[in-house]
């Protein structure tokens, strides 16, 4: 049912980097699906649905992401902390942090989306490795060593 | 804003990078604390925010505890790997910096004696957010009635306190509004956080030219 405009919550946008290793294989679905349960875990049924937190774009690459929670406009803490509480998705470690909040999708959309660094595949005295923005990820042995050009050069 | 981070070796972060992170999250600067039974992180010149070199003691026994301290008197913070009551009141005794969760172990780890103690000797205590950001369930359950006894004993005994993530890598790293968000939630007022991240560790910081007195 549509509400009239004047009925309708208003809403904020929050919008948030995601850090992964470059082998995560998670979708924008089991981010979402976390997202619910840590709000559900840390506050119950009736404050995660007053908070209603949903998880509406996850733009993903190889070792991060910018993504978008939709929120009631003054829940907008809450919803920090509940996604500060993600910490894996589908066995996939992840870090976040949230970029900024802004009113409209739109809005939001032309401000951050450059703020997350792109991926480029490149090496590391001879092994695998992926770099975003200063950030340089390896693959070792037994999984990934992540520094950066201060430790790695330039290459 | 400052943070207590771990980094490589002992993880799979290099410190450069835990700094990179915090300057990307807004951090002033981060503070290492690896273990002490751990090699030594191996710090780059230029890091995107300063990275303080501290130390966490961690020390089966009190005798053991004492020597360690007495070995990092350099570094720019000691801390203590807190959580057993004799190590706890060891930590106090030889005047460290600071006390990492000092409730976590089993028991009461950390009463009203030691907080009292901790506020006369000036030792910090932390306020570990780790496992209400990092686990669910009875657990976290159990982490967040531990924070609020520390948080009930610091108001009364004037301990002071330090609030952090323990991250252990640049991906357990939280940025400082989610961690006042998630402070908050569970007890913490604006200004008190505002202490344990910013003042407090720059009196810590500060400090550590006063050689650290070890009492036999």
């Amino acid at each position: 049912m549509t509400l009239p405009k004047s009925l309708r919550q208003r809403r904020r946008y929050v919008f948030f980097e995601a850090e992964t290793f470059p082998d995560a294989s998670f979708c924008e679905h089991d981010l979402r699906r976390a997202l619910w349960f840590e709000a559900q875990n840390l506050y119950g049924d009736v404050t995660s649905a007053e908070t209603r937190a949903e998880l509406v774009e996850y733009d993903t690459e190889q070792g991060g992401g910018l993504g978008v929670i939709r929120c009631a406009h003054d829940r907008v803490d809450q919803t920090r902390a509940a996604l500060a509480c993600v910490d894996e998705v589908d066995g996939d470690r992840v870090g976040v942090r949230v970029l900024g909040v802004s009113g409209t999708l739109d809005a939001g959309l032309d401000k951050y989306s450059d703020a997350v660094p792109t991926t480029r595949a490149t090496t590391a005295d001879g092994d695998e490795a992926w770099e975003r923005g200063d950030a340089v990820d390896v693959r070792t042995d037994d999984g990934f060593m992540c520094g950066t050009h201060h430790d790695y050069g330039k290459e | 804003m400052y943070e207590f981070v771990h980094a490589a070796p002992e993880t799979c972060a290099t410190p450069s990078r835990v700094a990179y992170t915090a300057a990307r999250a807004g951090y002033d600067a981060v503070i290492l604390r690896n273990h002490s039974d751990a090699d030594e992180a191996e710090v780059p010149d230029e890091t995107h925010v300063p990275v303080y070199e501290g130390v966490e003691v961690r020390a089966n026994n009190v005798e053991g505890l004492h020597e360690e301290v007495r070995r990092y008197e350099d570094a720019d913070i000691v801390a203590v790997h807190g959580g057993d009551e004799a190590i706890n009141r060891a930590a106090i005794d030889a005047g460290v910096d600071l006390i990492a969760h000092p409730s976590r172990g089993r028991g009461r780890s950390f009463d009203h004696v030691l907080a009292r103690k901790a506020a006369d000797e000036g030792v910090a205590v932390e306020l570990s957010l780790a496992s209400v950001l990092r686990s669910s369930g009875g657990e976290r359950v159990g982490a967040i009635r531990d924070i609020h006894e520390l948080l009930m004993l610091s108001r009364k005994y004037g301990t002071p306190f330090v609030v952090s993530a323990d991250p252990r890598d640049h991906l357990e790293l939280r940025a400082p509004r989610e961690l006042r968000a998630v402070a908050r939630l569970v007890g913490v007022e604006d200004d008190e956080f505002g202490r344990a991240t910013t003042e407090t560790p720059e009196r810590i910081l500060a400090d550590n030219d006063a050689p650290v007195e070890v009492v036999e």
